[in-house]
């Protein structure tokens, strides 16, 4: 669902490809156990990448120092992926399509479906921290104008509100969200309210853990969009 | 009138010259990347300017820092008044800051996302500053349910806690664009919000909070 662009303008971002190549899950002609294998090998190198976003940054990871902290050789990551750019695209997507909100369909109303996707963060943070850490610190890491990593995290932002903004107003036609509601200011304060959020995570300014500070965030959303 | 200028009047206008040309820089392409060598040429002085006038990027930082911000917000005198006056006129001073310098503020705000990288040369100071005004903050919501001005059933840490990420989100939106708004609107908006979260019962407009 959210498919963050690296290196695109901030305000057109537009989509690459979902998967860059090498790790298509249709290589045809070959059995289960390559397919597994393959998975198994980026995941190793998604999580080493993670993992060293969260020690040192991205700018100073090396791909050579990621294909050795995953296992493998150095040059693992320009095999597989050409460059840290694409694999770092790649930490996006999964973590991300791995948690789609409305996998299998669609349940309940309006609001309970603006809650879930909110929710996403904090089942992220729960179920692979140091994925969410890497995440947040690159976000921030690369927030500066012309920054290599500028657009990564506003695509994804833009996406992720995009999802949210439609289950308000779904919310409004079925009655779960209250009618007065002004949509635009709610999602301001929503988004400025995660995404500071990632930053008090990010920087340990917080005595409570980035999953407790979602939840509360979540709560406060459902009584705000009750009718 | 071609009056010579004296000494101090032309250290004057380098030292701003450096503060304007390392705001820029960080807006652009971060702290880390930027080098004392690109702060000096963008100055229009030479590439040792920011070393010899400074002696380091990271003295540049905290003069700059000094000056732009603690220098000023000392002179708002944020102790006076009810606790809610105090927490609202700390994000009128910020308001005020953007209006006055936006560039040098967000370079700060660069700064501060950048400073969550392990390693990072300002970490301590910038995070540490950041946990002071956090505190301070929680202080001034204490004293505010105190006196009466600001609702009793709010927790002051955990509010002064959600302000600052509130504050840190504003300032993203800030720096990266997400709403297109300028950062005085932002803010704008974000204190009417946290005037009537703040509010006590009586006077708020019927909504309750979440845990109540």
């Amino acid at each position: 669902m959210l498919r963050p662009v690296l290196g695109a303008d901030r305000r057109d971002a537009r989509e690459l490809p979902r998967r860059p190549p090498g790790v298509s899950t249709e290589a045809p002609g070959h059995g289960d156990r390559q397919e597994q294998r393959r998975e198994a090998s980026a995941d190793r190198l998604r999580r080493a990448l993670a993992e060293l976003i969260c020690e040192q940054g991205y700018s100073a990871t090396t791909n050579a120092q990621i294909g050795e902290r995953a296992g493998y050789s150095r040059n693992m990551v320009r095999d597989r992926y050409g460059t840290k750019d694409a694999l770092l695209l790649d930490v996006f997507e999964h973590a991300l399509t791995t948690l789609a909100p409305d996998r299998g369909g669609r349940p309940g109303n309006g609001r309970e479906r603006a809650v879930r996707t909110v929710d996403l963060i904090r089942r992220l943070a729960e179920t692979e921290p140091t994925t969410q850490r890497a995440l947040n610190v690159v976000t921030l890491e690369g927030a500066a104008a012309d920054h290599p990593l500028a657009g990564v995290a506003r695509a994804a932002i833009d996406r992720f509100y995009a999802v949210v903004a439609a289950a308000v107003v779904e919310g409004i036609a079925d009655g779960s969200v209250r009618s007065d509601l002004d949509v635009e200011a709610e999602l301001q304060l929503l988004r400025i309210r995660i995404t500071g959020s990632g930053f008090v995570d990010a920087a340990r300014l917080s005595a409570r853990s980035p999953a407790e500070r979602i939840a509360a965030l979540c709560r406060d959303l459902d009584e705000r969009l009750r009718p | 009138m071609t009056e010579r200028l004296t000494q101090a009047q032309r250290r004057a206008e380098s030292t701003e010259r450096l503060h304007r040309a390392f705001a820029e820089l960080v807006c652009e392409q971060g702290y880390v990347l930027t080098t004392a060598a690109e702060i000096g040429e963008r100055a229009g002085y030479s590439r040792n300017m920011v070393r010899d006038r400074f002696g380091s990027k990271e003295a540049l930082f905290f003069d700059f820092t000094i000056a732009t911000f603690l220098r000023p917000q000392r002179r708002s005198a944020a102790e006076g008044g009810t606790g809610l006056d105090r927490v609202l006129r700390m994000v009128d001073d910020v308001r005020t800051q953007a209006e006055r310098d936006p560039v040098s503020l967000r370079a700060s705000y660069v700064i501060m996302f950048e400073s969550v990288v392990e390693g990072h040369p300002l970490s301590k100071p910038v995070l540490g500053g950041l946990a002071t005004h956090t505190d301070r903050r929680a202080r001034h919501l204490a004293d505010g349910i105190a006196d009466g001005s600001i609702r009793p059933d709010l927790d002051p840490r955990t509010e002064a806690e959600l302000m600052l990420a509130e504050g840190m989100g504003i300032a993203y939106d800030d720096v990266v664009g997400l709403s297109g708004r300028p950062l005085p609107a932002l803010l704008i908006f974000w204190r009417a919000e946290v005037e009537v979260r703040l509010a006590p019962r009586a006077t708020r407009a019927g909504a309750p909070g979440p845990d109540g």
